[in-house]
Formats: C-alpha cells, structure tokens, sequence
C-alpha cells in the first residue's frame, strides 16, 4: 500500500477518536483478474482494481461510513457520516483488538506476475478438453484475484494482510433430442477457490475433469430420470458443502440466530439456547477454521482484529459453539467470524471454513452400504427456508447406486427434508475431506457477497425424500 | 458525475483510435436496518465505479476500478490497454450509434438526520424488523462512436416484517415519507395448514417474484439461444388477464441499456400470448433482430433480461375480499429454479397468514412449495386495481396484488 492511502487510513483515524468512544479503519484495495473462454474463443480478459477506506466508530451503537476517495475531504466526511449514524443500539462489546501484525496468506506461484498468454493457453487446454459429440456450449474460466488490507483501530491495533485467492470453474452443455443437459466443475456456483497463486490450478487436474463432465453432460441426454420415494443418499462435493452450508453454516451465525437478520436472510432453528443439543447423529462433527492455509475463508485477522480461530461448532452431533463476533458472543469473547465483503461493506458475522470433520469408512463403503440410492455432488437449485430447517436441492445429475455399486448416470434428482431429520439420519462419513468453495455466500442489506470455505468429505443419509425434478 | 467530466471521458474514447465503451457508475446509500424495533447497522457510503473495454484489430480487454472519478477512468484505461496486445481475437465490439442524453437531475439525498428520524419512526412499533434505504446512482454509457448518455436516479425503499410484511418503494425518499402506509398484521393465532391446494392471494413482493420469474427463464436473450427458455415450447403464458410489459418510465428505470441502447415500451407477453425475448447488440446480431434495449452490466458477463418489469393491473379494489377464504402470501423465501423448460421454481411461503370471510384470522409457518409459475400464472382469477413499486437489482417492478387458485403446498 502507498504511504498516502496509509496517511489517509491515520487521518480517519485520528478524526474518528474524537467523535466516539470507540474507531476502527479498513483500508482495503484488491486487484482481480477473470479469463474465460467460451467454446473455441476466449473473452476479453476481465481486469478490475478495487479499493477505499472504512470508518467503523462505537458510541452507543456502530456507524459506519466508506468512500473510495482518499481526499482528505471525502475521508473527512466519511468519519463525520459515521459518527452521526452512531447513538441508536446499546450493548456491550467483547474486548476489542490490539493486536500489531502482519499476516500473508501462502501463494507459490504469483498469477499477476505470469504472462496473460500464458495462462490464456492453459486456459484454451483445458476449454478444449470439454469437447465431445453433443456439447454445443462450452465455458472455461481461470479467476485470480489479490487482496491487500490494512487495520487500524482506537485501541492501538495495526494489522496488514495480504493473500491471493485463484479458481477456476468448467462447464459442459449438451443438447440433443429436444433436450439439454449441463455438468459443472467443481460447483456451478462460480468456481472453486483456494487461497494460493496459480499452482492451485496446476493440480487441479482440469483436463481429466473437463473431459469427465463434458461426458456426463452428453450421457445426460439418454440417461433414466432420478427414481422416486425415500432413498439413502451419499452426498459429496460441491453439494454436501452446500448442504452443510446451507442448513448448519447460516444456522450457526449468532446475530442470525439473535434475531438481527430476522427480516430478511431469517433466523435459526439453532438459537443459543440449544446449546449442547443432539442435532445431528453421532457421525457429525463440524468446525469453523479461519487458520487452514489455503482455505477461501481464512486470514490471519478478522475484520474486527481478532485473530483468526479453530473452533468446534458441532461436536457428535451436539451444538457445541456458534460463529460470533465483539458484538453476539456468548462468552464475552469474538470467535473472529466478522467480514466485510468488501472495502464500503461494513463487517458482519460470516461463514469462515465451515468445515465438516471426517470419520472412518472409505467412499466405497458409504456406496456400498446402499441397496437402493444415488451419489449427488453438484447442485443446479437450492433453496432452504427462513430458518434454515425446510430445504430442497435439485441436481445436475445423480450417479445411482443398487446393491452397493454405482450403476450408471440419472437425470433430474431432487430431494428436500427437513434439517433435524437429515442430519439425525447420517450413518456414515468418509475418512477424507476435501476443499469446496461457496464463492457467493449474500448475507446482508446492501446485500455482501464472500467466498465460503468448507472441507467436507463424502456422507450418507438414510431415508431422504428424492423425486425427479424434471429437465430442459 | 458532472457533464464536464463525462465530455472528458467521450472525448478520451473519441480521440483514442479504438473501438472502446466506458461504463461508469456513482452511488451514494444511506442504509440501516430494523431489528427488534432497533435501528442496526447504520451505513454511509460513496462510490465510483469505472468499467471499460477497449478493442484494437480484433483483440480486446476490459477492466474496472473503484476511486475518485478522474482515476478510475484513467487507471482503467491504462489497465485494459496493457492488456490489450495480449487479449484475444474477438469479433468486433459491439457499440451502439452517437447519441448525446445527459438527464442530472434527482431529488436531493435526505440529511442524515432526515434518514434516521424516519428510520425511528419505523422501528417504534414493537417487534418489527427490516431496512431502510435510499440509493442514489447515476449510470452513464460513453463510447467511441460518439455516444454519452447519463441517468441519475434515487431510490427510496423501506421494508418490515412484524406478523406480516410490509414494503414500499418511491422514486424519492420524500415521495416514500408521504406514501400512505396499510400495515395489516395477522393474529398471533397460527393456522396449521395442510398439505395441498389452496387459492393463494400474492403480495406485491410475490408478484414481482413470480413475473421476474417468468421474465427471466422465458425472455432472457441467451437463455433463449442457448436453448433454455420454456419459450421453445410453449407460447403461451398465463391467459387474457395476463400481460407483462418491459417498461422504464413507470419503474423509475433508466432510458438507456449497459449498451447505451435506447430502451421503449417492450410487450413480453400480451393477453397471454408470449412476444420475443430480449437482446442486446451482440445477441441482437446472432438472432438476426436489433437490441431491445436490455444489455446487462457488462461486469455481470454480459447477457439481456428485462429488468423494469409492469404487470397489467385489473379492476378489484378489494383484493381480499376477492380471495375470501385463502392464504395471503406477501413474499416468497428463497427461490429455486428448479426446471427452466416449465419455469418450475422451488421456495417457502413467509410471513404468511390465512384469509377468512376477506381478513386475516391467523399466521401460517413457513411451508414449502415447488410449483410451474407458468401454470400459476395460468390461474389468476383477479388482479387488483392498485399497483405498487417493487424494486429490484437493476431495476423495479410494478405490479398489483393477484389471486389465484391451485398453490400447491407441500
């Protein structure tokens, strides 16, 4: 950062310690880069540099303010809009940051610092690999992006993270007999992401990927619609991620399950006093981690200066925690959930690594416990209501399982329930997790849109309701 | 964004030997939320926003920036241009004709005392929860060929839930303050309902759901070429009652796409009859039509759908009354879309109440549904007279209160 945004960041700073009792300052400036290839042609590559101060200050309830110029006169009024939002909540705050670091996430492998027609040949590889007979539409897309933020705040605390975040995401459309039919790598959410330079896309293994669903999206064509009734179910992937995000992630936030959103995103069938609650078998352990290296929710700091934690939210079946922040905490501690999607986004309690633990069978024995199911890993629909109990997901495609082996591709499942029931009925989890991404996780009014972390392995589910849910 | 900055930025683009388009944004939001009768999260914020693609000899680039204006545009500039000799080979890009629009005026942003004053007045019922808002933006669409065209609008919204759900939207935040505000709670009784089908009375928020619904799987120019719209097998939607127009003049839209194209009166379905989906320039080409007017932010990755969408009203002034015995459903939660060859959406009914003898007798719990919006827009028995502003990302809707027959609840 240049030594004039820094002056800035000191001078709303300084002002804001006079018109409250408590400031804090983010000083944010992220720089993205986006190439994407459609069928034979590559877009135009996708530049953009984003970057401007918060002012955060505490006088009987936040205000908050942000502007991209670093004008003295706009930081000015800046802090001079913050502090006359401040004075309409009271409560009490956890003890806030003094922490004076640095913290950079880990990137081998600079993406900026890599030639444009470098990365734009992987890129066409890789595009190239989605062909097959049926594939009339073919998307390819390589993501960087690099962050760069500065905190400051009343009580002393100085922290600068830096990290670079790198994904990718492939699609495959096939179309034939009046029908259409669509496989995604590794989500059809918006890519998977890690934090980590380009080497996270060298060992993606793309090109076999890329040639598995542009397969599967032709096979779709002709493939059986999804069986009916009460099914077991073995989710993997982007979808028991998903489905862990979704029904355990939101449900965990506590100023949600205060009552804080309570208008619009909704409430929480877990509030607090469920702690220590069975909510799930025994089989599910679950855990907020903003320290893994690599992962899409991690840092070395929040967005309140608290350092980053492990902690367990979810402990054989029972609620053992919730994602919390100076403000909703329960035991007068922040769990260092707050973050801010960008530099005008004021923080809020957000997903970080929602991770769900793994336990001890393989895959091939979740599938082969199951006379009559289907292996789901990528979501096309999902929907779940206000508070997080009543969901429904439909499928690109679902693999069908009889007699404990897959069988074959099946077009259209859905299945729905709710999140007690689904997650009692857990009787097995794989003993190996890997790395999803919720790259589009809106929390917020004006609506804030992060990237979500979750290492999940593979689960089975007894008895869920499954239907076909139709298909273009 | 003053004329004599955007003269500097079309004169850039004229004097660049490039095919090129800017696309710049300004936004000023005051904004909080209503959580249990409190005011929450307060916030203040300025921004600018600076988009720009550039074009040589078939190779192109983009970039945007956030900054102060005269920055933006430049470090934008210099960053597609670095990229430019190594971006891809394109077709050429597609740019509207010169036209010169500049319309600056808006009603003044409210004094931060004004927005809070208000904002109290609405969290001093007990037990509310929502959001307050009033948006400012000002797009302007500048190009190579000589094209500049600004908007500024405001937009002034505010929502609550409390045994209910209550919104409303204007084109300025004192035209909000002087709108006339009905809040109808439910009893705090709650109406178990069963499984099955009802006759459902939709809310402003659930009609403009379901017509953007509609709008978006059916008219969405890529949709439509990538072979996804139910417009590829049926043209029929909804029946004589049922006619949507795109429409920015009664939405508090703006007169321009992210193209710069003009946008007019656009017929998507007319008595039940579906018209054409929407373009922009470049689908407009592949179609073999001109562009409608509806190209998407371009940061967005391109595409068009309708953005300011206008249900035909009907004449019920009484639009509960017409229910009788029913669900009155305000909003939907969270919607899925499930099948886009029969618009099949996914979701669960909130703040819901039942209807007995035209009023509210009690709460209904959150419940799911999965139903064909075509087939619901099939069974609008009645539309109300009276139509109201629901806004939207990019744009609003304005739709009146509906009732139909056959939601199904799961």
């Amino acid at each position: 950062m240049k030594s004039d945004q820094i002056a800035a960041a000191e001078l709303a700073l300084a002002s804001a310690k006079k018109k409250s009792i408590y400031a804090e300052v983010r000083l944010v400036e992220e720089s993205s880069e986006k190439l994407a290839a459609q069928d034979e042609s590559l877009q135009p590559p996708q530049r953009s540099a984003k970057s401007g101060l918060a002012v955060r200050l505490w006088k009987r309830g936040w205000g908050f303010a942000a502007t991209c110029s670093l004008e003295p006169d706009a930081v000015q009024r800046a802090v001079e809009e913050a502090a006359a939002l401040t004075g309409f909540a009271g409560g009490s705050l956890a003890p806030p940051s003094t922490a004076r670091a640095q913290w950079q996430g880990e990137c081998k492998l600079d993406p900026f610092a890599l030639p444009l027609s470098w990365k734009t040949e992987r890129l066409l590889e890789v595009a190239a690999a989605l062909e097959a007979k049926a594939v009339t539409a073919r998307e390819a897309a390589f993501i960087f992006s690099r962050k760069k933020q500065l905190y400051l705040n009343s009580q002393g605390a100085r922290v600068y993270q830096e990290h670079f975040e790198t994904g990718y995401s492939l699609k495959a459309v096939a179309q034939g007999a009046g029908r259409a039919a669509t496989r995604s790598y590794p989500n059809c959410l918006g890519g998977g992401f890690a934090q980590a330079g380009f080497e996270f896309i060298q060992k993606a293994d793309l090109i076999r990927q890329a040639e598995r669903i542009a397969k599967e999206a032709e096979e779709l064509l002709t493939a059986p619609p999804a069986p009916c009734g009460k099914l077991d179910l073995v989710l993997c992937g982007s979808q028991l991620a998903l489905q862990l995000h979704e029904t355990f992630g939101h449900a965990l936030e506590l100023d949600r399950a205060l009552g804080c959103e309570e208008s619009l995103a909704g409430g929480s069938f877990l509030t607090p006093e469920k702690l220590g609650e069975e909510v799930a078998s025994h089989f599910v352990n679950i855990t907020a981690d903003s320290t893994a290296p690599g992962g899409p929710g991690s840092f070395g700091f929040d967005d309140e200066g608290t350092p980053a934690q492990k902690l367990p939210l979810v402990r054989s079946g029972r609620v053992v925690g919730f994602l919390t922040s100076r403000e909703h905490n329960l035991t007068g501690k922040s769990g260092g959930a707050m973050r801010a999607a960008s530099w005008q986004d004021q923080p809020l309690i957000r997903m970080t690594n929602v991770n769900m633990e793994p336990g001890q069978e393989t895959l091939q024995e979740l599938i082969a416990g199951i006379e009559l199911g289907l292996l789901l890993d990528v979501p096309n629909s999902w929907s779940v209501d206000q508070n997080r109990l009543n969901f429904h997901f439909a499928q690109e495609a679902g693999y069908l399982i009889k007699r404990g082996r897959i069988q074959g591709l099946v077009a259209g499942p859905t299945y729905w329930g709710d999140a007690r029931r689904f997650w009692r009925n857990c009787d097995g989890v794989s003993n190996s997790a890997l790395w999803q991404t919720v790259p589009n996780c809106g929390k917020g009014l004006p609506l804030q849109v992060v990237r979500v972390g979750h290492k999940v392995p593979a689960a089975r589910f007894r008895e869920v309701d499954v239907a076909f849910g139709g298909r273009p | 964004m003053k004329e004599v900055f955007l003269e500097r930025v079309l004169a850039r683009a004229e004097k660049s030997g490039l095919a090129c388009q800017f696309t710049l944004v300004q936004e000023k939001v005051l904004s909080l939320r209503l959580a249990n009768s409190q005011v929450i999260q307060p916030a203040a914020t300025e921004s600018f926003f600076a988009h720009v693609t550039l074009e040589k000899e078939g190779c192109a680039a983009s970039s945007h920036l956030t900054g102060s204006p005269d920055w933006a545009v430049e470090a934008a500039w210099q960053k597609a241009l670095a990229s430019l000799s190594q971006g891809p080979k394109l077709d050429p890009l597609p740019l509207a004709p010169a036209v010169r629009q500049i319309e600056l005026a808006s009603a003044p942003m409210p004094e931060i005392g004004e927005f809070t004053a208000f904002a109290e007045t609405l969290a001093s019922s007990p037990g509310r929860s929502g959001m307050l808002q009033v948006r400012e933006r000002q797009v302007a669409v500048v190009n190579s060929q000589g094209l500049l065209r600004t908007s500024r609008r405001q937009l002034a919204h505010f929502f609550f839930s409390q045994n209910g759900f209550f919104e409303l939207a204007a084109p300025s935040f004192w035209e909000l303050q002087n709108l006339p505000l009905v809040v109808r709670p439910a009893p705090d009784k709650i109406k178990e309902l069963s499984p099955g089908s009802c006759r459902v009375l939709l809310g402003p928020r659930a009609v403009a759901d379901l017509v953007e619904g509609i709008a978006c799987t059916g008219f969405g120019g890529r949709e439509y070429l990538e072979r996804k719209s139910f417009l590829h097998k049926t043209r029929t939607v909804g029946k004589e009652n049922f006619t949507i127009t795109d429409d920015w003049q009664l939405t508090a839209g703006l007169p321009f796409d992210f193209q710069g194209t003009s946008r007019s009166r656009l017929p998507l379905v007319e008595r039940g009859e579906a018209k054409r989906p929407v373009t922009d320039l470049d689908l407009a080409a592949r179609l073999g039509t001109g562009s409608t007017g509806h190209a998407l932010p371009p940061w967005e990755g391109g595409g068009a759908l309708p953005l300011n969408l206008v249900l035909a009203s009907g004449d019920e002034e009484d639009v509960f009354a017409a229910l009788g015995e029913g669900l009155y459903l305000p909003r939907f939660h969270y919607l899925g879309l499930v099948d886009p060859a029969t618009a099949t959406f996914t979701g669960t009914i909130r703040d819901a109440a039942w209807v007995e003898g035209g009023r509210l007798v009690g709460k209904v719990s959150p419940a799911r549904f999965t139903i064909s919006f075509l087939a619901l827009a099939d069974r609008i028995e009645v539309l109300g007279k009276k139509r109201w502003l629901v806004p939207g990302d990019w744009g609003s809707h304005l739709v009146p209160e509906l009732v139909a027959d056959g939601f199904n609840i799961e």
